[in-house]
């Protein structure tokens, strides 16, 4: 409430308690004109204010035009012909009606009846209904930002408006300045925000078009000039190093990559790095096939899905190039070429070779830089996990002890065995939970032993990863599956039983009792792929990452099952990373989750040495 | 009559350690093993004190409580792992009256439940 309002010349003191009930009537509105966020918004709020709070029958509000010459109607109820005639909008501001005067004399017009209208402005005549008008001057910082009238439907005693009203009013009026002013602000920045992106678009749009132009050139080039080719070449391979440099996010900066090298190479290209979803797995040889056709045979690594889809893409020629960096493969980088006459030889799988190598790297080090990143603070969860996880048994524990030790109460012989089976149970689920901790760190420090890896056969991993847990597997069945085909695999064989056994186990947990579980290995690329298969509930989405942080937990669905330590797949993931492999769920297609790691086929030279069979 | 408990925890032991304790010293006990459990027996019987753990899986103690809140002013002690000075002005400005922090004895567990009911006026009568 601003008093400031009544030290106007008709101030009276018996007017300031009827002020106060009178702008407390106006709180509604103001509240609202606070939220306003559009001119529009507010003028609206502010003239049906004016309707609600003095029962006005009619109202407008006008504002500045943008160059400040005339003024704009922007929000009308009613007939405001006195106001504002109709005829008038905008309105100059030579002209004689009382909304212009108020903005023009910044002054407050109170006209409390028909005669009063009459004496001050002789040639209008009041509007069917209205009997008293009150005008007011919309102003902000000394500025005038335009004005606001209503008309009321009857008139007023001598003395004219009330205080009450006059206050009101005021006070409505104040609040619509502002909104006004900010409303006014946020509409200039928005059209200059719209503004500036209509630009930046032409701008790409222009951009867009100089590139395409040189692309052109680029491809003429090639045509005439062999020569010209190399020094394309040299150019790609500088262009490519710098787009590698440009973006710390590497999955956009292989998108670029692969749009600048496809005028060079062909007309379609595409740079992926390994994942669950990547259907090229690669070993280190590239992979040409030229021409493609649509009965092309599936090659090492390349399945015959991948290359029907490029076949339907409309290429006729692709070569498929691993990306290489220290010995792994991390990605591959295919290449296209729709023009039937076109042969990729030497040259070209050189360039693309060399392209992937780049990008291994660069991929290679974001990879680092990020887990670096992310380190301290999963560190910071981890400790927080522990001590939580750590609490859970020792609360058992000490309930269960304080239960037995409490003097008052006498517990029968077999509430106390059942107390203190439960503290043995606890203790025992205590070493459990630090053994495997202590697992965790020493896999996660890379502590593995190197001096036990040898080459062993895949099928041998998965008997003894079942005999592990025959006891736990219940009524489960195992169904395995191991192509001729699937070569030995280079690892620590103890600890990848032991991801086996703890995936059976899981499956085992997570499925209806008695339900069969499945087991595959299959060969692909450098890899061996193992596939441990539940028919449980699956694994909802937004879960299937966070399965491998340590202590998270997935409810079982009902099944019956021993709550575990919640550390089994984080040990399986360190387990399989220090083995350069990779290991993610997925959901199983016809239900079920489905966990698949990998794992490195024995070179031929390591086989000579240690075999297991 | 003697008052009757809610205890909702999601594991087994804990609530055998709770309610074997209340129950040996007349208390009426009542279990729910999760979130939605305790809601449906809360919506169906009156209750004079309920023990709430924080965390469960599906809704959580501090869900369970704001949905008990809207329907009822029963007095609610919070049970918690997470020891954290801050989790005790949260959980009592959600509207819960104490906060019970594990691991926890059989003193600390009847004093919370004691003075829980005392400070609510239970018009049952409070065993010692």
């Amino acid at each position: 409430m601003m008093l400031r309002h009544l030290k106007t010349p008709d101030f009276r003191f018996e007017d300031v308690d009827e002020a106060f009930d009178g702008s407390a009537r106006a709180g509604p509105s103001i509240a609202a004109l606070g939220r306003a966020i559009t001119v529009t918004e507010a003028a609206a709020l502010t003239v049906q204010g004016g309707l609600t709070i003095a029962h006005a029958s009619s109202g407008a509000l006008a504002q500045f035009t943008e160059n400040g010459s005339e003024l704009r109607v922007v929000y009308a109820v009613g007939s405001m012909a006195t106001v504002v005639p109709a005829e008038q909008r905008p309105l100059a501001l030579s002209a004689r009606f009382p909304l212009v005067d108020a903005v023009r004399l910044r002054r407050e017009l109170w006209i409390a009846n028909a005669a009063e209208l009459n004496q001050q402005y002789p040639e209008l005549a009041p509007e069917w209904g209205a009997q008293s008008w009150a005008v007011l001057p919309l102003i902000i910082d000394d500025v005038v930002l335009g004005a606001v009238g209503w008309s009321f439907p009857f008139s007023r005693p001598e003395h004219g408006f009330s205080a009450r009203e006059r206050a009101c009013l005021r006070e409505l009026v104040e609040a619509a300045s502002f909104a006004l002013h900010r409303a006014t602000l946020y509409e200039t920045e928005r059209k200059a925000r719209a503004l500036a992106e209509i630009a930046q678009c032409e701008t790409l749009v222009r951009l867009e078009a100089v590139t395409r132009e040189r692309d052109q050139i680029i491809a003429e080039q090639r045509l005439w000039h062999a020569q010209g080719k190399l020094v394309e070449q040299r150019e790609l391979l500088a262009q490519v190093g710098r787009i590698l440099d440009s973006t710390p996010d590497i999955n956009l900066a292989l998108r670029r990559v692969a749009a600048r090298s496809t005028p060079l190479l062909g007309d379609w290209s595409q740079l992926q790095l390994s994942d669950a979803h990547n259907r090229v797995h690669l070993d280190a040889k590239p992979v040409v096939v030229t021409p493609l056709l649509v009965t092309s045979k599936p090659r090492r690594g390349v399945g015959v899905r991948a290359l029907r889809s490029l076949y339907h893409k409309g290429l006729r020629s692709v070569m498929f190039v691993p990306l290489r960096f220290r010995g792994r493969t991390l990605g591959s980088l295919t290449i296209g070429s729709a023009d039937p006459a076109r042969r990729y030889d030497g040259a070209d799988v050189e360039l693309a070779i060399e392209i992937g190598r780049r990008c291994a790297m660069s991929a290679e080090y974001s990879r680092q830089c990020n887990a670096a990143r992310r380190a301290p603070q999963t560190q910071e969860d981890f400790v927080a996990a522990t001590s939580h996880e750590l609490r859970r048994p020792l609360s058992h524990i000490k309930g269960f002890i304080s239960t037995l030790r409490t003097p008052a109460t006498v517990w029968d012989a077999k509430s106390r065995d059942d107390f203190l089976a439960e503290i043995e149970h606890e203790a025992d689920r205590l070493t459990n939970l630090v053994e495997s901790l202590l697992d965790l760190s020493r896999t996660d420090s890379g502590g593995l032993d190197r001096e036990n890896w040898s080459a062993t056969a895949p099928v041998a991993l998965i008997a003894a990863g079942i005999d592990r847990v025959r006891g736990s597997l219940g009524e489960h069945t195992v169904e395995i599956q191991v192509a001729d085909d699937v070569p030995l695999v280079w690892v620590n064989a103890s600890e990848v039983e032991r991801v086996l056994a703890n995936l059976l186990e899981n499956a085992a947990k997570y499925s209806p009792p008695s339900a069969p579980i499945g087991v595959v290995a299959r060969s692909l690329g450098d890899t061996v792929n193992l596939r441990v298969e539940d028919r449980g509930l699956g694994i909802p989405a937004d879960h299937i990452e966070r399965i491998f942080e340590p202590f998270f937990r997935e409810p079982t669905g009902g099944y019956p099952a021993k709550p575990g330590t919640g550390l089994g797949l984080a040990i399986c993931r360190s387990i399989i990373r220090a083995q350069d492999g990779q290991i993610w769920a997925e959901q199983r297609p016809g239900g079920g989750a489905a966990f698949v790691f990998t794992l490195p086929i024995a070179q031929a030279e390591a086989i000579g040495g240690k075999c297991t069979r | 009559m003697y008052p009757m408990i809610l205890v909702v925890d999601d594991e087994a032991s804990m609530r055998k350690f709770i309610a074997s304790n209340l129950r040996v010293r007349g208390y009426e006990v009542v279990t729910a093993a999760d979130g939605t459990e305790a809601l449906t027996i809360a919506a169906g019987q009156s209750l004079d004190l309920v023990l709430l753990d924080i965390c469960m899986p599906g809704p959580d103690g501090m869900q369970v409580l704001a949905t008990l809140r809207r329907h009822s002013n029963v007095p609610v002690v919070i049970v918690s792992g997470l020891a954290d000075k801050n989790d005790r002005m949260t959980v009592l400005k959600l509207g819960a009256t104490d906060l019970l922090c594990k691991p926890f004895g059989v003193d600390e567990l009847l004093t919370s439940v004691r003075a829980a009911l005392q400070q609510a006026g239970s018009v049952a009568q409070v065993p010692l």
